[in-house]
């Protein structure tokens, strides 16, 4: 009885396989991408949105604002970037001013109804100089803007600093970007020197 | 009056629809046999058409596959016939497929679900070879799986 119900099946198949030809498929590949100050983009005159094909950039742009000493504490202050990146890599779109914003922008590829993907900025507890001394990573802050953008895609804010937070849930299948300006408060009398401390920015998708 | 123009209508109208119906049934429909068909990948990875979504989001996946199509038309020969192409309903979103061919058969459009007339005409060779150079469309969003597109011709003769 099972020997044919087997005959069958197999017969069922021949038939069918003769009388349609198969194309099988396969869906879209996920892709990440994040690009903070600088970013590399290969070909099509550097515009993703004609085919170009992001690559990975080590380039760690720097903020950073010099405060007399006559100005020390007297409120904040407003911090510039050695980022040049001022055109949507997307579109070549003008997007940001330089050297008072830096971009930041990406996307979240993947097929089916996936969770969003995660903005997060991990930042030490302080900005430290060379003889030691401190800046609370809390004393800056930025504002976030964009031309043309009616509202802002990063919300403004300042960071926690001694920890990771999060910056934007970013919608699966749509780009992001903002260009963000920072500020130093500038409220407090700190010793001379040098202060530097690093800002991680991570697009991590579930 | 009235009711006469309406009933006048109404019997030209049921005229037409067993003449239409009297076509139909006689029309034989059957499937060919394309047991030599050829496609050149066993599986077509279907790629994102934009590969950064942006503000005018387009979130199509496509892909090109080459089909070296061998259709059976043996028992049809010297007759004159109507051959179709039709794509299997798709489970999800529909898939478009569009194709260019050598000139045996028409190029032509479909999405998943129906049918399209390629060839009309007398079926004056037994096996019929046709190269389609194949391209598939359809929501990348959707298409989370691997899917199995079954394409296959129907003849019809008078």
């Amino acid at each position: 009885m099972a020997l044919r119900a087997a005959a069958a099946l197999a017969f069922a198949l021949v038939a069918t396989s003769s009388h349609a030809f198969v194309v099988s498929i396969s869906a879209g590949t996920r892709s990440l991408y994040l690009q903070v100050g600088a970013g590399t983009m290969s070909g099509s005159g550097g515009r993703f949105d004609s085919g170009g094909v992001p690559g990975n950039n080590a380039t760690i742009n720097s903020v950073s604002v010099t405060v007399p000493a006559a100005s020390l504490g007297a409120g904040t202050v407003t911090m510039t970037t050695n980022s040049t990146v001022a055109i949507s890599p997307y579109d070549s779109f003008a997007f940001c001013t330089v050297p008072a914003q830096v971009y930041v922008g990406g996307f979240y590829r993947t097929p089916g109804n996936a969770s969003n993907a995660t903005l997060t900025v991990t930042t030490p507890s302080t900005l430290v100089n060379g003889a030691g001394n401190t800046i609370a990573f809390n004393t800056i802050s930025w504002i976030s803007s964009g031309i043309g953008d009616a509202t802002t895609t990063i919300p403004n804010g300042s960071f926690v600093g001694g920890a990771t937070q999060t910056l934007l849930s970013v919608t699966h299948n749509t780009w992001f970007e903002s260009c963000l300006q920072f500020n130093y408060a500038n409220a407090q009398l700190v010793p001379a020197g040098t202060f530097n401390g690093r800002v991680s920015y991570t697009l991590t998708a579930p | 009056m009235t009711t006469c123009t309406q009933l006048s209508r109404q019997a030209l109208a049921i005229t037409l629809a067993a003449l239409l119906g009297l076509g139909d049934a006689q029309a034989a429909t059957s499937r060919v046999d394309d047991s030599g068909t050829l496609v050149s990948q066993s599986l077509v990875p279907m790629r994102w058409k934009q590969l950064v979504p942006g503000r005018g989001t387009d979130n199509s996946v496509e892909a090109s596959v080459r089909i070296g199509l061998h259709l059976n038309l043996a028992r049809w020969l010297n007759q004159p016939v109507r051959l179709y192409m039709a794509l299997a309903p798709a489970v999800g979103e529909p898939i478009y497929a569009t194709w260019r061919t050598q000139g045996r058969l028409m190029p032509g459009a479909l999405r998943s679900g129906e049918r399209v007339l390629v060839f009309d005409g007398l079926a004056n060779v037994a096996s019929l070879e046709e190269t389609l150079d194949l391209t598939l469309r359809t929501d990348g969003r959707v298409l989370t799986s691997q899917q199995s597109l079954q394409f296959y011709f129907e003849i019809e003769t008078p």
